[in-house]
């Protein structure tokens, strides 16, 4: 059997192979492991030796697939189930059948949640994958501290988000924040992003842009990499400018990367939470309540939290998360069948 | 035979994560605060007492997230023996039945439950049974900074003031810049104001919300009128800085806070500190106070030990260790409490005698609170044109969360 595969690994520079990445020698089948080679007999079975050689494979994992069954697998379940239940999270789950998911329709503050994070999804995120793109391409060039740099940008990534959260507080802040400060002295007024519910998601996405930024560059720069240099090479001598090397030669080349990015940035998108939770919260104090900044910024999941944990309807929270879910499942699958008529592999 | 051992690594891998706890006859308690400013105080009563009795271990355990993390654990092994218990979460949480009701323990010792402020030990008593040993007492009072007002030229507001003095010696402190006072969006302040008022909350029974009434309405409308005639912090600078950090920072020259913030205020402005009584209203003066209780969870290991720690967290020695963050439940106790300030809080401690506990429903009291902090942000926000609009909405909305 050809091990053809369709390689869905975002690119990577194998340092060995040198030019190609590994997952492509793979598709042109020039180096299969030679214990694959008559790994198979002529009915498809697996031969009793290669046989005890899968358990002794499933044997290492087992330790991994537990701890992803007892902590992922059975509260996905769980949720499921309780999405049917009454269930104050500390008495025990009533069944309720589908009142639960009758009452998604007529809640306001779901339809809220749902509109806010798809605008937050549609405006962060071309933005995050645009500005990623142009570092990168920058980042590509022979420029001299170059890891200096990878590191400054990927630091934001690592730090923890009620960190952020409290640095761009005080960047933001109407008096004496800097943002405001300099915009104040350059256009003589500043929108009030922390306490002005019509502009307070611009700080969101501010935020969750200059968070979100280092992890796109380091795929993107890689993925830049990994393209061999004689394409560009070939572009220029056959009368090509930069603009057109990028765009009809590098850019084709990481649309794998990009739908990566894309389908792994959607998904973020609707789990969005912390950032939402915190700045909603007034100053010194660590609880969120309802006010009209944590309307305009509230999220699915800030949504989830406040019916589980606030309104003590765990039931009303795991078929919100249900409903979550199937969100997050339809785009997805959307993007994987569009995904042939724009990614080149 | 390679093959065998590593196996046999890789169960015992897994089987690692498992802890066995070795058999000891000492009992193990957890405790629960939420105040790292308290910690210190508690972890001093745990340790007099684990002096006394050394088989009990005490282990006191501070987090800030703790009214979202407590449903989590309750009814569950990981519940702490020992917890804080506060006013709404009482009424949502002795119905469930997860709080070992400390009634037949009290009978059984003849244990005393006359020492504690009588208002306080109500709230933890349902159908005459007591499921939580009162812990504190909160005070209110109007704090000043004495600079600020000498640089305005304005005398320091005696006890007998009025709500209209207040509104008026907080436009005369205010100019370009500096607030008279901080404004709030807190809703035991703005309970406060509204019981002066007159206003009322809820029925006895606590079933029907009552919070549109004529009074409350002009309470409401009394707070925002500061507001809009800038004497008071705007929404804005509560969102972005807090009424806390306005006051220490001397934006605002005025602000409503609990007794517990005294030694911090006392930190950030030194001796200009002035406690004033909260002003007089319609219906007198009023504090809206709320006060912490010790419960124990019924899934408790080891409740005759538990007991025995409850008893001594309610007696006056127990009590006298927090007195200087908080004030003690304990009657003997807070007499000792004013002695821990350098400043004057005698204001606070007359606020004793005309404190209300903080208004609550008796049914799903959590989310009636929170609709009420919800529309008292959108109202000092200013998304409604008058109090009556914003209240006759908030009644409803709160009365459907109550019955539901």
């Amino acid at each position: 059997m050809r091990a053809v595969q369709r390689c869905r690994l975002p690119l990577t520079v194998n340092p060995l192979d040198g030019a190609l990445p590994s997952c492509q020698v793979w598709q042109l089948g020039f180096s299969k492991p030679d214990s694959w080679k008559g790994a198979q007999t002529l009915n498809g079975l697996l031969s009793s030796e290669k046989r005890r050689e899968a358990a002794t494979a499933y044997v290492f994992i087992l330790p991994f697939f537990l701890g992803m069954i007892v902590f992922y697998l059975i509260p996905i379940l769980t949720a499921f189930a309780n999405s049917f239940t009454e269930w104050a999270g500390y008495t025990n789950p009533v069944f309720t059948g589908l009142t639960n998911y009758k009452a998604l329709f007529a809640d306001e503050a779901l339809h809220r949640e749902i509109w806010n994070t798809l605008r937050y999804i549609l405006m962060s995120l071309p933005v995050t994958i645009l500005i990623a793109l142009v570092f990168a391409q920058l980042l590509n060039s022979n420029i001299r501290g170059k890891g200096i740099y990878r590191v400054l940008y990927y630091l934001p990534c690592i730090t923890m988000s009620a960190v952020v959260v409290l640095i761009w507080r005080q960047l933001l802040n109407g008096r004496f924040g800097l943002v405001s400060v300099t915009a104040k002295s350059i256009f003589g007024s500043c929108p009030a992003f922390l306490s002005d519910p019509k502009y307070c998601i611009y700080s969101l996405v501010m935020m969750s842009v200059w968070s979100s930024l280092g992890y796109d560059i380091i795929f993107l720069l890689a993925g830049l990499q990994s393209i061999p240099e004689v394409y560009s090479e070939a572009c220029r001598v056959d009368g090509g400018n930069a603009a057109t090397c990028f765009f009809r030669i590098k850019l084709p080349l990481i649309t794998p990367t990009l739908f990566y990015l894309l389908v792994t940035g959607i998904i973020s998108g609707f789990n969005q939470y912390d950032y939402s939770y915190m700045l909603s919260s007034l100053a010194g104090s660590s609880l969120s309540a309802e006010s009209p900044i944590y309307d305009a910024l509230r999220t699915v999941v800030t949504g989830i939290y406040n019916s589980g944990f606030v309104f003590h309807e765990m039931g009303y929270a795991c078929t919100k998360s249900v409903v979550l879910f199937c969100m997050i499942l339809i785009v997805t699958v959307f993007q994987f069948v569009f995904q042939k008529r724009w990614v080149n592999y | 035979m390679k093959k065998w051992l590593s196996m046999l690594l890789t169960v015992a891998m897994v089987f690692s994560c498992c802890a066995f706890a070795s058999a000891e006859e000492e009992a193990k308690l957890t405790m629960w605060i939420w105040d790292n400013n308290q910690k210190p105080g508690t972890q001093a009563m745990a340790d007099a007492f684990m002096a006394e009795k050394p088989n009990i271990s005490i282990e006191v355990y501070c987090t800030s997230d703790y009214p979202p993390k407590l449903p989590t654990v309750l009814g569950t092994d990981d519940c702490p023996d020992i917890m804080w218990l506060w006013g709404t979460a009482t009424v949502d949480f002795i119905s469930s039945g997860m709080l070992v009701d400390l009634q037949e323990y009290i009978d059984r010792d003849g244990y005393d439950t006359t020492g504690w402020v009588e208002s306080i030990t109500e709230w933890y008593t349902r159908d005459g049974d007591l499921y939580a040993i009162p812990k504190d007492f909160d005070g209110y009072c109007v704090f000043c900074n004495k600079a600020m007002f000498e640089a305005a030229g304005v005398e320091i507001p005696q006890n007998d003031w009025t709500w209209d003095d207040f509104a008026a010696v907080a436009q005369a402190l205010s100019s370009d810049g500096i607030y008279g006072y901080t404004g709030t969006t807190s809703h035991r302040v703005f309970s406060a104001v509204s019981l002066s008022f007159g206003g009322k909350y809820y029925t006895e029974d606590g079933l029907t919300c009552l919070i549109n009434d004529e009074n409350t309405v002009k309470a409401w409308d009394f707070i925002k009128g500061m507001q809009d005639a800038g004497a008071s912090g705007t929404y804005e600078d509560q969102v972005e800085l807090g009424s806390t950090a306005m006051f220490t920072s001397g934006i605002a020259a005025m602000t409503i806070d609990g007794s517990w913030m005294i030694s911090s205020y006392y930190d950030a402005i030194g001796d200009d500190l002035v406690c004033v009584e909260m002003p007089t209203g319609a219906a007198g003066k009023k504090v809206s106070t709320h006060g912490i209780g010790y419960a124990m969870s019924s899934t408790c290991k080891y409740p005759e030990q538990a007991w025995s720690f409850l008893k001594y967290l309610g007696t006056a020695e127990a009590q006298e260790l927090l007195s200087d963050t908080v004030i003690p439940a304990n009657i003997e106790a807070s007499a000792s409490w004013s002695a821990n300030y350098a400043i004057d809080v005698s204001a606070v401690v007359a606020g004793l005698e005309y404190a209300v506990m903080y208004p609550m429903s008796s049914k799903n009291a959590t989310a009636a609170n929170s609709i009420e902090e919800k529309y008292i942000n959108n109202f000092v926000a200013g998304n409604f044109s008058s109090a009556k609009e914003c209240l006759d909405a908030c009644c409803a909305e709160m009365q459907a969360a109550i019955d539901g």
